[in-house]
């Protein structure tokens, strides 16, 4: 079925090269905008996306290798719902865990592994969908919802 | 890849302050000019570090790393760290990660260098 006139669908696919994924940024951004969403919920969908694709840039594609990233979004009155597909040479991490700043200042812990958490925090869904075929990649999915007159209070 | 598109300039306020001001965006790409620029505002012996960001600018899980290690070296060197931000949207974040454990958040600057009189 066609999408309905109060369906917009964008797929935008950009190289796995890290600053590449900028143009998908923007792109969503104008969109949450016109869906209404508040200045700060837009921050949070543009940090959120960000950190998705960064995850598929590094970790999708073998190193040294050229390969696609693919977002999609579907705007509806009701939500904002988007999916970022790589190639997927890496599965998805069994469960996202709240990083431990003291041991990253300390040095007992690795700098980063924040960006799932953050996107768990920033969005109403997170999650890894199940590969469209085996050995398909991996797809992550976001859902924001827009409430009733347009205005999200956030979490 | 995608040149770095942040500003970093260091201020010297007075013989126990500098402030880091940074334009931009903090992304991975920002971790060796933040670095210098930490460095050098640490060079007087500096005891308060002000790291001011704009409005506008952002910001991402791995500009938060380069901020993270900075707060490392901060630790290391018994300095106080406050940060400098008008954005509602970096606060949020950096109390979701727990930089704010480590560092003052002011919402500008003017009220961060206040709270060093």
């Amino acid at each position: 079925m066609p999408p309905s006139r109060e369906m917009r669908v964008q797929i935008l696919t950009f190289p796995n090269e890290l600053g590449a994924e900028r143009m998908a940024l923007d792109a969503v951004v104008l969109l949450a905008k016109k869906l209404g969403f508040p200045p700060e919920r837009v921050d949070d969908i543009k940090l959120a996306l960000a950190e998705a694709c960064t995850n598929a840039i590094a970790h999708g594609c073998p190193p040294e290798t050229a390969c696609d990233v693919t977002v999609t979004v579907k705007a509806t009155p009701q939500k904002l719902d988007i999916v970022v597909e790589d190639a997927g040479i890496s599965p998805p991490p069994a469960f996202i865990t709240a990083p431990d700043i003291h041991k990253m200042v300390s040095g007992e812990a690795r700098l980063g592994g924040m960006g799932l958490y953050l996107i768990q925090k920033l969005m109403d869904e997170a999650e890894f969908l199940p590969a469209a075929a085996p050995h398909r990649g991996n797809r992550f999915h976001m859902v924001m919802y827009v409430p009733p007159g347009g205005t999200h209070d956030g979490k | 890849m995608m040149e770095n598109d942040l500003s970093v300039n260091v201020e010297q306020l007075n013989s126990t302050t500098a402030v880091i001001h940074l334009a931009g965006d903090v992304t991975m790409f920002a971790e060796t000019a933040v670095k210098n620029a930490y460095r050098s505002a640490s060079k007087n012996d500096c005891t308060n570090i002000i790291i001011h960001f704009r409005e506008n600018d952002y910001i991402n899980s791995a500009g938060i790393a380069v901020l993270i290690s900075i707060v490392g070296e901060v630790k290391k060197r018994k300095q106080r760290l406050l940060l400098a931000m008008p954005s509602t949207h970096f606060q949020k974040i950096f109390r979701m990660v727990g930089l704010s454990q480590y560092a003052d958040i002011f919402p500008s600057l003017d009220e961060a260098t206040a709270a060093l009189a």
